[in-house]
């Protein structure tokens, strides 16, 4: 519990991260009407997919940031050294990149899809899918930045690691949301859910172990 | 058993041991890729339907088949060199990952090369050739980590794991991919729906297949072979072996 409230104060003392982040996200929205059409009729159908492909984006470039300080100032040394179980470390990682990633995606999720011209049905949908969708993008995000950590590596390299795993959950929101909550995507997604969280955050304490004996 | 998968597992043991096979994969590889090619080009009938260019199935088949079960076999190594830490699996890896890579381009290019005069077009949006593709992304993924972390111990450590993941989540990826097609709209083109085959086409297509394996693990065998000398360079055997 500790260490969760640790991630939250840190996130709230500097919080450009998850400002820029969202900046990011509602630019790349504000650019596809300037480049394929400002007409509501043919952007309304695009919505759901943009704004989940920008979701996945924007959650992929935060993750690179999530674990290099704590890398470079031995704190997660001392975390895989310390009592707390290591799947529960990886666990608290991948909520506060939930918190300072996706959450405030979904919290301006109405005022993207109004961007996009979206019905607010559409919309609602759109955001129950990325409330089930979202945490496993951020499990997979924080295996990746366990993966690539300490590397010195461009910032593409975890994008090109990570987004295949992402293609599920990315066809299972999409697929939900654009049906308008026809049940077996639903229950799918959740299923993946379910999935990800009893098995992701043990597969990153292996690889937190590879990361910090490098 | 375990006294074999020991001696098999020493770097020394299976690179004296493994040298009588190329000679014997290389023979088999070239002669029966080269009778396949020559059944399968030239005397193997023409579909009634497909025409001449049915004849990419002679490669696009054996291809696609083989990218899938390299990635299968490159987890397994992956998990033995996670679970044994035997270096041999770990080199096993890293020299089959490329492989695999360039054979799953093989069968993404034949493909769309296939998918023009058939369908009118390089590229559709199927499930089969979408999973295909993010096959290959996963390959790119395993080979990008290897490269970025250079050559230790735990970078090899990494790209396992990542492999290993990679072949658990192969099959959710794959239903994922088919429902969004299958319950969207009905595929419209499947490869599997053709009508059943005469022994005159899937006689040289078998023989394609096993042709293509035994030229894989050829390419394989040498490439391990390379990079176990490469890795125990300091080792005696290898420092004698260079003497002579």
């Amino acid at each position: 519990m500790m260490l969760l409230i640790r991630e939250l104060k840190i996130m709230l003392r500097s919080p450009a991260g998850a400002i820029q982040s969202l900046m990011f996200a509602v630019l790349v929205i504000a650019l596809f009407p300037l480049a394929i059409t400002p007409d509501p009729d043919q952007l309304e159908p695009l919505g759901i997919g943009l704004i989940w492909v920008v979701t996945l984006l924007s959650c992929l470039l935060a993750a690179d940031k999530s674990l290099a300080s704590d890398y470079a100032d031995g704190s997660l040394e001392q975390m895989v050294l310390s009592d707390y179980p290591l799947w529960w470390v990886c666990l608290v990682k991948s909520m506060a990149h939930w918190v300072s990633c996706a959450l405030p995606l979904l919290l301006m999720a109405p005022i993207l899809g109004g961007m996009l011209a979206m019905p607010l049905d559409r919309i609602g949908w759109l955001m129950a899918s990325l409330i089930l969708g979202s945490p496993i993008l951020s499990l997979f995000c924080i295996l990746g930045a366990m993966l690539t950590v300490g590397l010195n590596q461009s910032s593409a390299l975890l994008p090109i690691l990570i987004a295949p795993f992402l293609v599920p959950t990315l066809i299972l929101g999409t697929q939900w949301a654009t049906t308008g909550g026809e049940a077996f995507y639903g229950y799918m997604l959740a299923a993946l859910l379910c999935l990800s969280l009893v098995t992701l955050p043990f597969a990153t304490a292996v690889v937190a172990k590879i990361a910090v004996s490098r | 058993m375990w006294r074999w998968f020991h001696q098999w597992g020493s770097p020394k043991f299976f690179y004296h041991r493994s040298g009588a096979l190329i000679p014997v994969l290389a023979l088999a590889s070239g002669l029966i890729l080269g009778a396949g090619v020559f059944w399968g080009l030239l005397i193997a009938p023409a579909d009634y339907q497909q025409g001449e260019s049915v004849r990419i199935m002679y490669v696009h088949v054996p291809a696609a088949i083989l990218a899938q079960s390299s990635y299968a076999m490159m987890a397994v190594m992956a998990l033995i060199s996670l679970i044994w830490r035997l270096k041999i699996a770990d080199a096993a890896v890293q020299t089959v990952a490329p492989i695999g890579a360039c054979i799953t381009l093989l069968a993404l290019a034949t493909g769309s090369l296939w998918g023009k005069p058939m369908w009118g077009t390089y590229w559709v949006w199927d499930a089969r050739l979408t999973s295909t593709l993010i096959l290959f992304f996963l390959f790119a993924g395993v080979l990008a980590l290897r490269n970025a972390a250079g050559q230790s111990q735990t970078a090899g450590r990494a790209a396992s794991v990542l492999a290993v993941i990679g072949l658990l989540n192969l099959p959710i990826i794959k239903y994922s991919v088919d429902w969004w097609f299958t319950l969207h709209q009905p595929a419209s083109f499947t490869l599997t729906d053709r009508p059943a085959m005469p022994f005159s086409m899937w006689g040289p297509l078998l023989m394609m297949v096993v042709g293509f394996y035994a030229w894989f693990f050829l390419a394989w065998l040498i490439r391990l072979r390379h990079e176990l000398v490469k890795r125990e360079r300091r080792s005696d055997w290898v420092q004698q072996m260079m003497k002579q």
